[in-house]
């Protein structure tokens, strides 16, 4: 018995043109749309090529790689490399920009102990959760016998 | 918020279920599970590269401390087998680990997934990744490098899944294949959300009604949309049919000692499983949150971008096929063999627990049985020093003997004496219930039941007590003082205070007589002192024994009465100590099958037990220990060895302690092959295992 796998049934992922899905040309031609029409205002001479270089600009920066659009990933490599560096130098400017920017430095450096430490702090079995009946009729009287945290403690209690 | 609780999972042989209708009802079982989960679940994996390193030290230590010269050159000699095992084969040793937000009871949690996967479950820590601090570093590539000193720390790279594509999982790919892949690393099945059935089919259903929007105002041909509405239609049946639907994210974490082979591992990672999913290495920020994926931290604390896929149940449970590749486990104890397919040996330490496991092996002839025992009785002497008695009918003790240089006890009808009065149990009222068995095996008739039976009973009882009673103790009663039979005879025949009860004492002493005095068929053998020394003679130790009774085959009830007193004897000096100690018994039935003998064999398997005595019952089926009382010995045994059962199997089929077998596992055992054998150890696991024998394991049985 096997399971064959399917396509991703909780995302939709329209044909669009030249092998771009058709909301990356949506969110191209939006961005484009709306320099233009704010290029229009200030520079109209520069309008339309400013329209158009952020539209392909738009296109080129949502391409995927690795899942990740290509914006992310190079905001997750600028931040690695900026937390690198404010490691190296907590007081100098990358230091004082992490800090400013709330970059998780901490990060840098990985303690197995702290990473790793268990979910749970004990996993013992507290045996005082059970209690034990010779005859099953002791169940109805509460005549078990359980474990006591100690017998002095139960003693004066 | 519901809290986290961690469980390590023992891996099972997926060998044993390697049919298709045996991964069928596995991955019936796996999704059954899955679908009840309502929160965020995590399965781990971890694989490490392990050898026999640790076994092959203890064994030249233990060389080392050992006075006894033959125990010494074993232990040299399974030494060198072992390490003949290191070199030519690669070990992994691997761990699974279930993490469950849950605030259900942990025990209550570990039960349903011991029952669903099969397995040992119990809740634990997991272990780390690594150990010490480590440092994430851009250059070369992004990866994580120990801080400070290394000490020997490998370096980590870790992938993450973003797309699968359209392709068939099953339990044999495509995660198994990355398990052989001989280098240390981690595999996270991260279950980041579970939807609502109606969620899901709420979601999918918008998703179809979308595309087909799309479809519609589309010109000119869309494969991929059509494809997905039929996916999204696919996934909806499942759903229906009683599957959730749960988003997922897998993660992989690759070790090595340098950066040049870790790249090299992670390439091979990656192109290994790309036909099924593509993975992306993480860097910067995300390689260091990644390693979250192997602790039990919620998915959104992690706080990676979300590359999740959706997954029906039954598609999420081939992912868990880690789980079906047991490995190396612990080389603590002796090794029962090799597992049959993925080649590692298996260890077991069956000592552990204060009393000692007893065993039943079953197997039809000629199939490694007889072998595979004075293997297993040598590595246990070998090993651990523990003494052995052999009780065996066929004569083949003799290469156990020889091998060691051991007495090898041979009982004749003609040679041995075996007086039944020998003093074999603490109390007057155990001895001479005793006794009572052995001239009931003799008689052929219990004397228990009807008035005169009662009254036999009584008249035999009270003449041994007469004569057990003329010694200050019973214990000083001693082989050569013990009465014989035709003292108990003479002292019977003059019992009775009425003319009835005399007239009953004389028949039933006149009976004895013919079978076991004077010319009668036993007299040889049970009238006189015992002229075997069964007795411990004040020794500290007693060394390994071997009794055969092969010169008695031609008489039951004579081999089934010799037996009885040399399990007697054991179980006599059982008593005394707690030092561990085998008993094995060959053809067991032989006891089984008189009523009054079998009482004895399950009562000695109790005291066995408690006195750390290890009693291991062989026979050729299985079927015998499962008939009336005999099933007390079959229960007091949890560990099988279960060797060919061609002409027995009905009982694995239709008897409720093999309801744990399935199909496969019954198919396994109806086509063993010689020296493969299914070993069934309760509460732990079931192994299907080759007796891989050392290079003098061969040289000193091979005529067995």
């Amino acid at each position: 018995m096997a399971a064959d796998f399917k396509s991703h049934v909780l995302l939709r992922d329209e044909k669009g043109f030249f092998g771009i899905p058709f909301k990356r040309l949506l969110l191209g031609g939006v961005g484009g749309g709306l320099t233009y029409t704010l290029c229009n205002i200030a520079l109209p001479n520069w309008s339309i090529p400013a329209g158009v270089v952020l539209a392909i600009f738009v296109l080129i920066m949502t391409g995927t790689r690795g899942g990740l659009p290509l914006w992310q990933r190079l905001m997750y490599r600028v931040r690695g490399s900026l937390l690198l560096a404010a490691a190296r130098d907590t007081r100098g400017l990358f230091g004082s920009l992490a800090k400013s920017l709330e970059l998780p430095i901490e990060l840098v450096k990985l303690d197995a102990a702290v990473v790793f430490a268990p979910a749970q702090p004990n996993y013992d079995i507290d045996m005082r959760e059970w209690v034990t009946f010779a005859r099953a009729a002791e169940a109805d009287r509460d005549d078990g016998l359980v474990f006591v945290d100690a017998p002095m403690t139960e003693a004066i209690r | 918020m519901s809290s986290v609780r961690t469980f390590v999972i023992e891996p099972f042989d997926i060998m044993l279920h390697a049919t298709e209708e045996g991964v069928q009802s596995l991955q019936a079982r796996f999704s059954t599970w899955l679908r009840t989960l309502r929160e965020p679940a995590r399965f781990v994996c971890w694989q490490m590269p392990a050898t026999l390193n640790d076994k092959i030290s203890s064994l030249s230590r233990k060389a080392q401390e050992v006075d006894d010269a033959q125990r010494r050159s074993l232990l040299m000699e399974y030494r060198r087998h072992f390490e003949s095992l290191n070199d030519s084969a690669e070990y992994q040793r691997a761990l699974c680990g279930m993490a469950l937000w849950s605030d259900q009871n942990p025990r209550a949690l570990a039960g349903g997934m011991t029952s669903a996967f099969e397995t040992q479950v119990a809740e634990g820590a997991w272990p780390s990744l690594f150990e010490g601090r480590y440092e994430i570093r851009e250059t070369p590539f992004w990866h994580l490098a120990p801080a400070g000193r290394p000490g020997g720390r490998p370096y980590w790279s870790i992938l993450t899944s973003y797309e699968f594509a359209p392709a068939t999982w099953n339990f044999f790919r495509p995660l198994p294949p990355l398990l052989r892949l001989n280098f240390p690393l981690a595999l996270s099945v991260d279950i980041s959300k579970t939807y609502d059935r109606n969620a899901a089919i709420d979601a999918l259903e918008g998703i179809i009604q979308a595309y087909q929007v799309h479809l519609a105002g589309a010109t000119g041909e869309d494969s991929r949309s059509v494809q997905r509405i039929a996916d999204c239609r696919k996934a909806l049946q499942e759903i229906n049919n009683g599957d959730a639907l749960h988003m997922v994210q897998l993660t992989i974490a690759v070790a090595a000692d340098d950066l040049n082979t870790l790249k090299e591992r992670v390439q091979t990672v990656v192109n290994e499983t790309r036909a099924w999913f593509s993975l992306r290495q993480e860097v910067g920020e995300l390689l260091a949150r990644s390693v979250g994926f192997f602790t039990a931290k919620r998915t959104k604390d992690i706080n990676v971008p979300t590359t999740t896929w959706p997954v029906t149940s039954r598609e999420l449970a081939v992912m868990l096929s880690p789980l079906g590749y047991r490995k190396l486990s612990a080389t603590d104890g002796i090794l029962r063999g090799e597992a049959v397919g993925a080649s590692y040996p298996v260890f077991h330490n069956s000592w552990r627990d204060k009393r000692a496991t007893h065993e039943i092996w079953v197997g039809v002839s000629g199939f490694g049985k007889t072998f595979g025992l004075n293997c297993y009785l040598t590595r246990e002497y070998a090993e651990n020093g523990i003494p052995f008695d052999l009780l065996e009918p066929m004569g083949h003790g003799r290469h156990i003997a020889d091998a060691f240089g051991l007495p090898w006890y041979v009982m004749s009808a003609k040679a041995t004496k075996l007086n039944p009065q020998d003093v074999m149990f603490p109390t007057l009222i155990e001895q001479v219930s005793h006794v009572t068995r052995i001239y009931e095996t003799v008689l052929g008739r219990t004397l228990s039941g009807a008035q005169r039976e009662n009254l036999e009973r009584g008249l035999l009882g009270e003449a041994l007590e007469i004569l057990y009673r003329g010694f200050p103790a019973l214990n000083k009663v001693s082989p050569e003082l013990a009465p014989t039979c035709d003292v108990v005879c003479d002292v019977l025949s003059g019992l009775g205070d009425k003319e009835a009860t005399r007239h009953i004492a004389k028949n039933l002493a006149d009976e004895i007589a013919g079978l076991c005095t004077g010319s009668g068929p036993w007299s040889e053998f049970l009238n006189g002192a015992t002229n075997v020394d069964l007795s411990r003679g004040g020794r500290d130790r007693i060394e390994p024994r071997v009794f055969s009774f092969h010169e008695l085959e031609s008489d039951p009830i004579l081999q089934a009465l010799a037996y009885t007193q040399v399990l007697s004897a054991i179980r006599r000096d059982s008593l005394i100590d707690e030092q561990p100690r085998i008993i094995a018994v060959d053809e067991v039935y032989r006891l089984m099958r008189h009523p009054s003998l079998l009482d004895f064999l399950i009562e000695a398997a109790k005291t066995f037990r408690t006195r750390r005595k290890k009693l291991i019952c062989v026979d050729q089926q299985m079927s015998i220990f499962l008939q009336g009382k005999a099933r007390l010995v079959f229960e007091n045994c949890p560990i099988r060895v279960v060797f060919s059962q061609r002409q027995g199997m009905n009982v694995f089929h239709e008897d409720a302690a093999f309801q744990h077998l399935n199909q496969q596992h019954r198919d396994i055992i109806a086509a063993l092959p010689r020296f493969h054998y299914v070993l069934d150890i309760q509460d732990e696991g079931l192994w299907y295992l080759y007796n891989r024998p050392a290079a003098g394991e061969i040289t000193r049985f091979q005529t067995t």
